[in-house]
C-alpha cells in the first residue's frame, strides 16, 4: 500500500479536512447522491483496500471545481487519475461510452507502425508552411467528425477557424500528417500504458520534423502537452502555446459593423482545462468581443463557477451527465443569446448531443465553436 | 500465414449460413472467429475497431438481406456504423477493404464460404498488416 501513500502525499489528500466544500460544488454530486469527492478521499485514507473496487472513482468528470474550492489545495483530479491507474492494475475497467470507439481509435493510433491519412479536410486557402519549426497541433477533430457525424457536430470547423486565425495573424506553422492523439482521455481514465504509447509516438514524430514549438486550439491538448508530457516524459522540451496566448492574434483588426451594434449576441462556455486549470477566462472573451464583434452575455454560472459540459473521458455517460448538460443548456438558453460559444471540441460535442437527446423539450440555442464563429463572421467580412 | 478474421454474425440468416456450411461439411480456416449477435444493428463501430485493436486483419459483418431483418432495422443502423468504421480505419492509414458487409440469403452455406474465401484472399494480398499484435508495442 506504500504506493497509495505516495499518491496521497503527492496530491495533498492527507490535508482533507472533511469540510465538504468539494461535494457542495461538485456537479456530479448534485445529481448522484452516492458520489462525493470528500468520501472518496476519506475511504482511501481509512479503508485503502476497498478503494480500487469503488465504482464511484469512475464517476468524476475531472472538471476541477472541487480543487479550486479546496482550502488545502487537494489535487482531486490527479488523485482520481492515480486511483484509476491503480484500479486498472487491480483488474477494474470502466464502461466506455460510444462502445469504446474513441478508446480503440486512441489505442490504434498509439501503435508505432501507424501512418495516418488524416489531413484531407484542410481547405486549399489555408497556408501551411513546410519550412518552420512551429506546428499547429490539430488534435482528434478529424476523427470526431466521423464518430459524431450523427449528432451534427463538425469539429474540424474549429481547427480550420484556428488555422485561418493564425494565417491572418501572420504566424507560419506546419501540421503533422501523422500526429497522434495527445492522450488526455487515456491518462484521465487511468490508462497509463496507452498514454505512454501515444506520447512516445508523438515525441518521435515531432523530433523527426524538428518541431520546437506547438500551438494548439484544443484546451485538453494544451493541458496534456504542457503539463502531462513534462511530467511523464523526461525528454520533453517543446514549447507549448495555446492559441489565445499568441499575441499577434490580438493585433488583427476587425471593423465594427456599420450599424454600430454588435454583430451577434453570444454566451461563452468556459472549458474546464482552459478556465479552471489555466485561469484563461478573459482571453477567449476578448477574442469574442474584438474579433467576432460580439456582445457577450454571461450565464448565471461563469468563469471559475462555470458548469462543466458533463462527460469527460468518453466513459460512464449516463443520466447524471445528461442532467448536468441540461442544466448548462438551460442556463445558456436563459441568457437569450444567439449562440452558445464553446472553446473545446468536447464541450461542443457533449452539449450538442444533450440538446439532441432532449428533443423538443431541449434548449434551442445554437452551439458554435469560438474559432469557427470568428473565422466565419467578422473576420470573413474583413477579408 | 492465414489472415485473422472476426465475423460478427446475426442470429438469423447470417447464422443459418454458417450452420448450413457446417452441415454440408464446408470448412474455413481456424483463424476465422465468429461472434453471434441477436441482430447486426446492435453492433457499434467501436466493436469493429476493437477487433482491429486486438490484432484482427479483417472484420466481416454477416447479416440478412435488405428488408429481411427480423427487427426491421438492418439498413439504417448497421450501414451507418459500417461506414463509420471504414472511414476511421482509412484515416488510421490502414490499406485496403478490411471490413466486409455480407448480406446473405438464409441457409446459403456455400455462398458464405465463397464470400469468406474471397475476403481471406483479398486480405492476404494486402502487404501491410492491419495492426500489430496487442502487447508488442508496449513500452
Amino acid at each position: 500500500m506504500s504506493e497509495l501513500k505516495d499518491i496521497i502525499r503527492q496530491t495533498k489528500a492527507q490535508f482533507c479536512l472533511d469540510c465538504g466544500k468539494c461535494t457542495a460544488v461538485c456537479p456530479v454530486s448534485r445529481y448522484d447522491p452516492q458520489f462525493s469527492p470528500r468520501l472518496i478521499v476519506r475511504k482511501a485514507l481509512r479503508h485503502p483496500e476497498k478503494i480500487y473496487s469503488d465504482r464511484n472513482i469512475w464517476s468524476c468528470i475531472g472538471c476541477n471545481m472541487c480543487t479550486i474550492r479546496c482550502n488545502y489545495n487537494v489535487d482531486y483530479v490527479d488523485f482520481i487519475r492515480y486511483l484509476r491507474m491503480k484500479s486498472r492494475e487491480h483488474g477494474m475497467e470502466p464502461v466506455y461510452s460510444h462502445s469504446g470507439v474513441t478508446e480503440s481509435v486512441m489505442h490504434l493510433m498509439g501503435k508505432k507502425e501507424v501512418q495516418q491519412d488524416r489531413l484531407d479536410w484542410i481547405p486549399q486557402d489555408i497556408n501551411i508552411s513546410s519550412s518552420t519549426d512551429t506546428a499547429f497541433f490539430v488534435g482528434c477533430s478529424p476523427y470526431f467528425d466521423t464518430i459524431f457525424k450523427d449528432i451534427g457536430v463538425k469539429s474540424t470547423d474549429s481547427s480550420i477557424g484556428a488555422m485561418r486565425l493564425l494565417n491572418r495573424a501572420g504566424i507560419a506553422y506546419t501540421v503533422l500528417a501523422n500526429e497522434r492523439c495527445c492522450g488526455h482521455d487515456l491518462i484521465l481514465s487511468g490508462d497509463k500504458d496507452g498514454f505512454i504509447n501515444l506520447g512516445q509516438a508523438n515525441i518521435e514524430e515531432l523530433n523527426k520534423r524538428g518541431i520546437k514549438k506547438i500551438i494548439t486550439s484544443c484546451p485538453e491538448c494544451y493541458y496534456t502537452l504542457k503539463v502531462d508530457y513534462a511530467k511523464f516524459f523526461n525528454d520533453w522540451h517543446i514549447e507549448v502555446q495555446h492559441l489565445t496566448e499568441v499575441p499577434e492574434i490580438y493585433k488583427i483588426t476587425v471593423k465594427p459593423s456599420e450599424s454600430g451594434k454588435a454583430r451577434t449576441k453570444v454566451t461563452f462556455q468556459d472549458s474546464c482545462k482552459l478556465g479552471r486549470h489555466f485561469k484563461k477566462y478573459d482571453e477567449p472573451r476578448n477574442m469574442l468581443r474584438t474579433l467576432a464583434d460580439a456582445e457577450l452575455i454571461e450565464m448565471e454560472y461563469n468563469r471559475d463557477s462555470a458548469v462543466c459540459c458533463g462527460a469527460n473521458p468518453w466513459m460512464f455517460c449516463g443520466s447524471v451527465n445528461k442532467q448536468i448538460q441540461d442544466e448548462r443548456l438551460r442556463q445558456a438558453g436563459a441568457t437569450g443569446a444567439d449562440f452558445l460559444v464553446t472553446s473545446c471540441p468536447k464541450c461542443q460535442i457533449h452539449l450538442t448531443c444533450a440538446q439532441g437527446s432532449a428533443g423538443q423539450a431541449g434548449e434551442k440555442i445554437k452551439i458554435v465553436d469560438i474559432y469557427h464563429l470568428i473565422s466565419e463572421t467578422a473576420l470573413k467580412e474583413n477579408d | 500465414m492465414t489472415a485473422k478474421i472476426l465475423i460478427f454474425s446475426c442470429n438469423w440468416d447470417g447464422w443459418s449460413c454458417i450452420d448450413s456450411a457446417a452441415n454440408e461439411g464446408l470448412g474455413y480456416p481456424a483463424s476465422v472467429n465468429i461472434i453471434k449477435l441477436t441482430c447486426l444493428s446492435s453492433l457499434n463501430s467501436g466493436f469493429i475497431l476493437k477487433a482491429f485493436e486486438n490484432g484482427a486483419d479483417g472484420v466481416m459483418l454477416l447479416g440478412c438481406k435488405n428488408q429481411q431483418c427480423q427487427y426491421g432495422q438492418f439498413n439504417e443502423s448497421i450501414e451507418k456504423e459500417y461506414n463509420k468504421a471504414k472511414d476511421i480505419i482509412k484515416m488510421l492509414g490502414v490499406k485496403g477493404d478490411r471490413i466486409m458487409l455480407a448480406r446473405m440469403e438464409p441457409f446459403d452455406g456455400r455462398g458464405f464460404i465463397e464470400q469468406l474465401n474471397g475476403f481471406l484472399h483479398e486480405i492476404k494480398n494486402l502487404a501491410v498488416p492491419a495492426g500489430a499484435q496487442k502487447g508488442t508495442d508496449k513500452p
